[in-house]
C-alpha cells in the first residue's frame, strides 16, 4: 500500500554478509547475465529513486537509497558492476559498508557520472537494457543521459528483472519474515493496553520506536477509521482517539533491506485497544488467502478469492486491491487486484505478497486484516 | 498575503498561460515543497500537482485516488481530484483549465520523463520555482510559530540524544530513542544522522554498534513538522573529554560565535561559511575546510523556499533575508579528534540572528 515516504530511512543500516552473503548477490547476477546474452544485450543498467523506488539497484548491490535521491547500478557483460548513488563523497564509506560492489561512485550529477561510466567501459553505443529507466528518472537527468547514448539501442529490462525478483530465496524469505514478526509483535503492543493521554501521533511513535529498537530500518504507519463514511487510509495527524471508534492500523516495516506488511483493526474502549480480529476472522482470511497457489494465474486467484470473499463475508476494498508483491521495495511486480495488468501472471512458488481484506464481523463492523505472505512455504 | 492571488499576479507578470506545482511524494531536506507549501496539504503518492491558471481557478491532483479525500480536507483547494493516472489527469486539468502557451513547473527537478512528456504535449514548459520562492519569501505568522514550535522539538530531542548517548547502548538504538521523543513531542518526520567512536569520520545511518567509554557521539538532531525543518548538530563524549577534544571543540564553538555574529538581513549567506573557514583556517586547519572533508557551512530551511541556499557554503551568492531559517554548523574534521558536531538554527533579523534552541551549545560529557 502506498505510504507517506519519510525524508531519511533513518533505521539500522548494516549488511549482514553471513546472513546474506556475496554468493546471493553473485547468483543474481549469473542470472541476469543469462538473460543478457538472451536479449543479446550488453550492459544493464538499473535505476532507482526515492525511499519507494530503489529495487532494482537494491536487489544487485544491497546499497539502498537513504534520501530522495536516485542511485543506479551498471551491470555489463563481465567485469565488476558499478554502483553510483546521487550523495556526497563523505557518505561513501557508508555505502560501501553495506555493499558487496568494489566500484562505488558518490555524485550528484548521477546522469554525467553515468554517461562517464559509460564511456569507460565502450558502451555508449551498444544494446543496453533498462529498469527504472526513464520512468523514474528526473526528467532533466534523462535527457543528459539518453542524449549521451543515442547511438546506443535501449530495451526494457523491467520483466527479466522483476520476474526475478519476485521468486525469493531462502534468506529473502527470512528477511522477509523476520520483518512481519517486528511488525507482528509491535501491532500485538495494542491489543488489550491502556493508553493514557495518546493520540494518533503518539500511538503510532510507539508502534514506531518497537520496531526501531528491534532494528528496522524503515517504518510506515497508516490509520483509518472504516466507520466514518468515505474512510480512507491515511497518516496519524494530532487526533484523539474516541472511545467507540474502530480503528485499523496499517504498518510497515523494513529488516534488511526486506518489507513486510500487516494491517490489524481495533475498537477503542475507554483509554484501550481491543482488538478485533477472531479465530474465526483469522480462518476466513486464510481460507482465501490460500488460493494464492502455485500453477496458478493471478486472475484464478481473484476469481476463486471473490468467491471465497462472498462466502467468508468479506469485503474488497477496491481502492487498494487485494494485494502486490513485496520484496525489497514495500510495493513490487505483481500487483493484486481486478484491473491489475498483471492478471496473466502465473504465480510461483517462493513468490511474497503483501495481502488485505476486510470482513464485516458479527456486530456489522469492517475489519481490516493484512499479512505478508510467502507462497508454499508454509506461512 | 494571499497566496493563490500573489501566486497569479506572478503567472501574468512572467507571461505564462498557467502553473503547475508537482511533487513527486518526498520530503527532501535540500528542497523546498513548493506542493506542501503551496496546497497546505503533505501529497504521499509518486505524483501531485496542483494547477493554477491564469484567472486563478486552480485544481489539486492527487495519487493515489483514494487520497483524494485527505486532500480535500486539508487543503484551501476546492478542486481536489484523485487519480490512478496522473499523466492523463494533468493533460485534462491543463486541456479544463483553458491554460494555453507557456506552463509554468515548480518542483521540476523531481518530476521525471513520462510526467514531463505528457505536459509537455500541452506547451512549452518554463521552469518556475521562483514562483514559489516568492511566494515564500514572506513569512506569515502561522509559519513563524510553526518555526519555533519544531525549534522546540528540536531541543527535546537533543534532550533524548544526550540522555541515550550512554555506554551499552547500540546506535540504532539512540536513533529509536531520539526519533520518538520528536515524535511524540509533534514531529511528523525526522532527519538523524548520528555516528560514534573514538575518532568519527562523517555522519551517517546507526548501525549495531555499541556505545562505549571514549566514544565522541556526534549528531544532526533534525525534526521536520509540515515541512519545516530545524537541525541541531551536537557532539556528546562518553566518559572523560580529553584536553585535546576540549580544546579542539572550543575551536569549533569560536567559529560557530563568529559566524553567528555575522548573520543578518543584507549580509551575503556567503559570510556564514567564509567566517568559519577564516577561523579554522588560521587554526591550521585551511586543508580540512574543502572537499573531501567539509563544504557545506550550513543549510536554508523552509517549506516554500530553502534561500539562501539549501546548502551554505563561500560560494552561496544570495544575501540573507529577513525570516529566513538558516542552520549555521561549523561541523568539521580535525585529524586530532575526527568529526565533531556544532549546529544551531537561527531565524535571520534586520538586527542579527534570533536563536531559536534552548538547550546550550557546548561540547556534552556523559560519565562512563
Amino acid at each position: 500500500m502506498q505510504t507517506l515516504q519519510p525524508t531519511l530511512r533513518l533505521g539500522r543500516d548494516v549488511w549482514d554478509s553471513v546472513a546474506m552473503p556475496v554468493e546471493e548477490f553473485q547468483g543474481r547476477v549469473i542470472a541476469l547475465r543469462a538473460g543478457m546474452k538472451d536479449r543479446g544485450l550488453d550492459a544493464l543498467m538499473l535505476y532507482g529513486n526515492s525511499l519507494d523506488e530503489c529495487g532494482y539497484p537494491t536487489y544487485l548491490s544491497n546499497y539502498t537509497t537513504k534520501l530522495p535521491f536516485g542511485a543506479l547500478v551498471l551491470l555489463t557483460k563481465e567485469g565488476a558492476p558499478v554502483l553510483m548513488f546521487q550523495g556526497s563523497t563523505r557518505g561513501q564509506s557508508a555505502a560501501k559498508a553495506t555493499t558487496w560492489f568494489k566500484d562505488v561512485r558518490a555524485c550528484w550529477d548521477i546522469a554525467a557520472t553515468c554517461c562517464e561510466a559509460l564511456a569507460e567501459k565502450n558502451l555508449l553505443t551498444s544494446a543496453i537494457g533498462l529498469a527504472g529507466l526513464p520512468q523514474l528518472m528526473p526528467y532533466e537527468a534523462w535527457n543528459t543521459l539518453s542524449a549521451a547514448m543515442k547511438g546506443a539501442k535501449l530495451v526494457d529490462a523491467h520483466s527479466m528483472i522483476d520476474t526475478l525478483r519476485a521468486v525469493k530465496s531462502d534468506r529473502e524469505i527470512s528477511r522477509i519474515r523476520r520483518a512481519r514478526q517486528m511488525i507482528h509483535d509491535a501491532l500485538g503492543t495494542l491489543g488489550g493496553v491502556s493508553f493514557r493521554a495518546e493520540n494518533e501521533t503518539t500511538v503510532a511513535a510507539r508502534l514506531m520506536h518497537d520496531v526501531r529498537r528491534q532494528g528496522a530500518e524503515d517504518v510506515r504507519v497508516l490509520i483509518a477509521k472504516p466507520g466514518e463514511p468515505g474512510w480512507a487510509f491515511r497518516p496519524v495527524e494530532d487526533a484523539p482517539l474516541r472511545d467507540g471508534e474502530t480503528v485499523a492500523v496499517h504498518m510497515a516495516a523494513s529488516w534488511e533491506r526486506y518489507w513486510a506488511e500487516a494491517a490489524r483493526t481495533y475498537l477503542i474502549t475507554g483509554d484501550s485497544f481491543e482488538g478485533l480480529g477472531t479465530p474465526e476472522l483469522d480462518l476466513r482470511f486464510e481460507t482465501v488467502a490460500k488460493n494464492l497457489r502455485t500453477g496458478r494465474p493471478i486472475s484464478d486467484y481473484m476469481e476463486c478469492a471473490m468467491r471465497e470473499m462472498e462466502s467468508a463475508n468479506a469485503v474488497l476494498m477496491q481502492q487498494y486491491g487485494f494485494g502486490h508483491g513485496i520484496g525489497v521495495t514495500a510495493n513490487e511486480w505483481p500487483k493484486i487486484s481486478p484491473e491489475s495488468p498483471h492478471r496473466d501472471v502465473v504465480v510461483e512458488n517462493r513468490m511474497c505478497f503483501s495481502i488485505q481484506l476486510a470482513f464485516t464481523d458479527l456486530r456489522n463492523r469492517l475489519v481490516i486484516r493484512g499479512e505478508t505472505v510467502a507462497v508454499d512455504s508454509g506461512d | 498575503m494571499n497566496k493563490l492571488a500573489e501566486a497569479v499576479r506572478l503567472i501574468n507578470e512572467g507571461g505564462l498561460g498557467g502553473l503547475l506545482v508537482y511533487s513527486n511524494g518526498t520530503v527532501n531536506i535540500l528542497r523546498a515543497s513548493y506542493l506542501e507549501y503551496f496546497a497546505g496539504f503533505a501529497p504521499m503518492g509518486p505524483n501531485n500537482a496542483a494547477v493554477v491558471s491564469r484567472g486563478g481557478e486552480v485544481i489539486l491532483i492527487v495519487e493515489p485516488a483514494w487520497d483524494a479525500r485527505r486532500a480535500k480536507r486539508l487543503s484551501w483547494i476546492g478542486d481536489v481530484r484523485g487519480t490512478d493516472d496522473f499523466g492523463n489527469a494533468i493533460e485534462r486539468a491543463i486541456r479544463g483549465l483553458g491554460i494555453h502557451g507557456s506552463i509554468g513547473l515548480a518542483g521540476g527537478a523531481e518530476m521525471p520523463h513520462g510526467i514531463y512528456a505528457a505536459i509537455a504535449a500541452s506547451g512549452p514548459v518554463l521552469p518556475a520555482d521562483e514562483i514559489i520562492d516568492t511566494l515564500a519569501r514572506t513569512k506569515t505568522a502561522e509559519e513563524l510559530a510553526l518555526v519555533r514550535k519544531v525549534a522546540a522539538i528540536a531541543d527535546v530531542g537533543f534532550e533524548a540524544f544526550h540522555r541515550f548517548s550512554r555506554v551499552g547502548v547500540r546506535e540504532y538504538e539512540l536513533v529509536a530513542e531520539m526519533e520518538y521523543a520528536m515524535r511524540c513531542a509533534g514531529a511528523d518526520d525526522n532527519f538523524i544522522l548520528i555516528s560514534s567512536g573514538p575518532h568519527n569520520t562523517a555522519m551517517r545511518n546507526p548501525t549495531d554498534r555499541r556505545m562505549t567509554e571514549g566514544d565522541i557521539v556526534i549528531g544532526e538532531i533534525t525534526p521536520v513538522c509540515r515541512g519545516q525543518f530545524i537541525q541541531l548538530c551536537r557532539t556528546v563524549a562518553i566518559g572523560e573529554a580529553s584536553p585535546v577534544l576540549m580544546a579542539k571543540y572550543d575551536l569549533l564553538m569560536d567559529a560557530w560565535n563568529a559566524a553567528v555574529k555575522s548573520v543578518r538581513a543584507g549580509e551575503p549567506a556567503s559570510i556564514i561559511a567564509s567566517t568559519i573557514d577564516e577561523i579554522l583556517g588560521r587554526a591550521g586547519y585551511a586543508k580540512y575546510c574543502q572537499p573531501p572533508y567539509m563544504r557545506t557551512r550550513g543549510h536554508g530551511f523552509g517549506v516554500g523556499s530553502v534561500a539562501p541556499g539549501a546548502t551554505l557554503d563561500a560560494e552561496t551568492k544570495l544575501p540573507l533575508l529577513e525570516n529566513q531559517v538558516v542552520v549555521v554548523h561549523p561541523n568539521q574534521y580535525l585529524p586530532e579528534t575526527g568529526y565533531l558536531a556544532c549546529g544551531e538554527t537561527y531565524l535571520v533579523g534586520v538586527d542579527g540572528a534570533e536563536r531559536l534552541s534552548r538547550t546550550e551549545t557546548r561540547l556534552y560529557v556523559n560519565e562512563a
